[in-house]
């Protein structure tokens, strides 16, 4: 603990006392002591002013970068960026996958491989899984935006063997149909407007330190044309 | 310049006795922070073993156990065996016993285990009818009991042909690390 | 002066040890990785629950699976393999839940679930000790990944210091890629034959 002058003083010289001199706020509570015994060559406490005008400084640099992070959100909430439109056919980088929307089919006649019959919306895709290790993660990469209603999860179905998808392995490109089974009272749609999530890969996540995947908003509009099919 | 005064020997104390009191505390941390871990993993483990005699009851996670009996049958690639074993319990305690939600498994005295086949064989059912009136462990527990009750169970398992000495393993979950030696 | 050299190298050796210590922490995912236990193909390998030896590696660009009399060709963008071994549980019944093959980079590839209904596969068998028994496993992978891949076994995919079979496939550099595997399913499950045509 720095001494004050006086105290050093109680066992040194008054020169050496002087030369272990530390510029000690506490100090100050000792002024009337050591004010006749050594001559001071500075201030030994700091005025109520100074300090006053410290704190009033500090906090209106507080208070103006907390102003400006509030409204830089506000002003990033209030203009979202726009995603960019992909056609079909153009490959979309989520992250993890690599989407190509094919083409989309409207059917009311049951598939092969589904156990119920009803309207379907069946939209051909080619996914392609570009990490290091098979995942089945693509099961919510594309959301409907103009749906009437909410609808269910899509199934996605392997074209190659017209079975069910479980998982995709890496670097294997493959023809996906993913189906919406689509309420009977609603209308059949036109067009389909899918959004496309996308997903990061972080080495050390904020929780455990431990790599995973992580949702990230989403980065691509496609429309799709619906072809609608007759039923037989 | 700074200068910091000299330790006393009071100072030098106070700074051995803490060295010497992170010795004592930094294990009580550690044991502190791993108790609940440490007992909740011994109670999964089965270690300390209740052993009966042939034929004789014993009590066990609220009811009465015994091993009725258990018998082989071997397969036709000659090299495995099912194993039946058919057992009882007389509920004392319906609640308990409902609790323990029982881990059944086979041991062949030795340090081997067998878990319990999901579905009885159709060679089993065939060959002892008896079979259907009783139930497995597991179902048994989910069933409303009364107490006094007397609920006959039966387990198949799959083993080789060649051990033909064993012990049937009961371990309730509330018990652990008890576990019941039926032989 | 000596001492003011003195302490600022000992300063400097400390922010070096520091910046080691913080550079070379092992993350979550290494404190909690499995155990490997390592081996080639042919060899018996013991972990701590189970023991596998790999018996047959066969490649393929496609295969026609039989089963209860009906034929199902399957195709693949890369290739097959057909891994057959013999596994036995060591103390306790087990399910050697996942098998994957690591290519030569370090990408792996988890067995393949199309071929639900193919016969014996490991990881939907339930091993007991004392009964070893013949089981299966299919990968399918792209053609670059066969040579220097392995095949990885454990008893469960979401492993915490959990053995994991680390096997060398060892495959010659002029392995054969056969056009089509025959798997046809035997009486049991547990049975089965393979053909190349």
């Amino acid at each position: 603990m720095p001494l004050c002058q006086h105290q050093a003083s109680a066992t040194l010289s008054q020169r050496k006392a002087k030369a272990l001199w530390v510029d000690n706020p506490l100090c100050g509570l000792h002024f009337h002591f050591i004010r006749r015994v050594v001559q001071l060559k500075r201030p030994d406490f700091i005025s109520y002013r100074k300090r006053a005008t410290t704190f009033v400084v500090a906090g209106l640099g507080a208070g103006a970068a907390a102003v400006a992070s509030f409204s830089a959100a506000l002003y990033d909430a209030a203009h979202p960026d726009q995603l960019p439109v992909v056609a079909a056919g153009e490959a979309v980088d989520t992250g993890r996958f690599t989407v190509t929307l094919l083409d989309a089919k409207f059917g009311k006649e049951s598939n092969s491989s589904s156990s119920t019959k009803g309207a379907r919306l069946a939209v051909e895709m080619e996914l392609t899984n570009r990490s290091a290790a098979t995942s089945n993660g693509y099961m919510h990469l594309l959301t409907i935006t103009n749906a009437p209603t909410t609808l269910d999860p899509p199934s996605f179905f392997l074209a190659r063997d017209n079975a069910i998808l479980f998982d995709l392995h890496p670097n294997m490109p493959e023809r996906v149909i993913a189906t919406w089974y689509w309420p009977a009272q609603a209308a059949p749609p036109k067009s389909v407007e899918f959004s496309v999530a996308s997903q990061i890969h972080k080495r050390r996540d904020n929780l455990y330190g431990a790599p995973g995947w992580f949702d990230r908003p989403p980065v691509a509009k496609v429309v799709l044309p619906v072809k609608t099919e007759a039923a037989p | 310049m700074t200068a910091l005064p000299p330790l006393t020997p009071r100072d030098r104390r106070l700074r051995w006795l803490s060295l010497a009191a992170l010795i004592v505390l930094l294990p009580a941390a550690i044991g502190v922070r791993s108790y609940g871990g440490v007992t909740g993993w011994r109670a999964e483990q089965d270690l300390d073993p209740v052993t009966t005699e042939p034929g004789k009851t014993v009590s066990y996670g609220g009811a009465e156990w015994r091993l009725e009996g258990l018998y082989q049958l071997r397969q036709d690639d000659r090299k495995s065996a099912i194993i039946l074993a058919e057992f009882e319990a007389k509920i004392a305690d319906p609640a308990a016993f409902a609790a323990g939600m029982c881990r059944i498994k086979l041991s062949d005295r030795g340090d081997k285990r067998w878990l319990p086949q999901f579905l009885t064989p159709y060679a089993v059912r065939k060959a002892r009818p008896s079979i259907d009136e009783r139930v497995t462990c597991g179902s048994a527990t989910i069933k409303p009991l009364k107490a006094g009750e007397t609920v006959k169970m039966a387990e198949t398992f799959l083993a080789p042909v060649d051990v033909t000495k064993f012990d049937l393993i009961v371990s309730a979950a509330n018990v652990r690390p008890a576990y019941l030696v039926l032989r | 002066m000596i001492r003011k050299l003195a302490s600022v190298l000992a300063i400097g050796l400390a922010i070096i040890i520091l910046y080691g210590l913080q550079k070379t922490r092992p993350g979550y995912g290494e404190i909690t990785s499995p155990i490997t236990v390592s081996g080639k193909a042919g060899e018996k390998l013991s972990a701590r629950n189970f023991e596998l030896t790999v018996t047959n590696i066969r490649l393929a660009r496609e295969i026609r699976l039989t089963t209860f009399g009906k034929d199902r060709l399957y195709s693949t963008s890369g290739i097959w393999a057909v891994v057959e071994a013999e596994a036995a549980a060591r103390n306790e019944s087990i399910t050697l839940t996942s098998a994957a093959w690591l290519g030569p980079d370090g990408v792996r590839y988890d067995s393949s679930e199309r071929l639900s209904n193919a016969p014996g596969l490991l990881t939907v068998q339930r091993l007991e000790p004392g009964l070893p028994s013949r089981a299966l496993m299919i990968f399918e992978f792209p053609e670059s990944e066969w040579p220097g891949g392995s095949i990885l076994v454990a008893p469960t995919p979401f492993l915490a210091l959990e053995n994991e079979m680390h096997i060398t496939a060892g495959l010659p550099d002029n392995a054969v890629i056969h056009p089509t595997l025959a798997l046809v399913r035997g009486a049991s499950s547990a049975d089965w034959s393979i053909a190349t045509e």
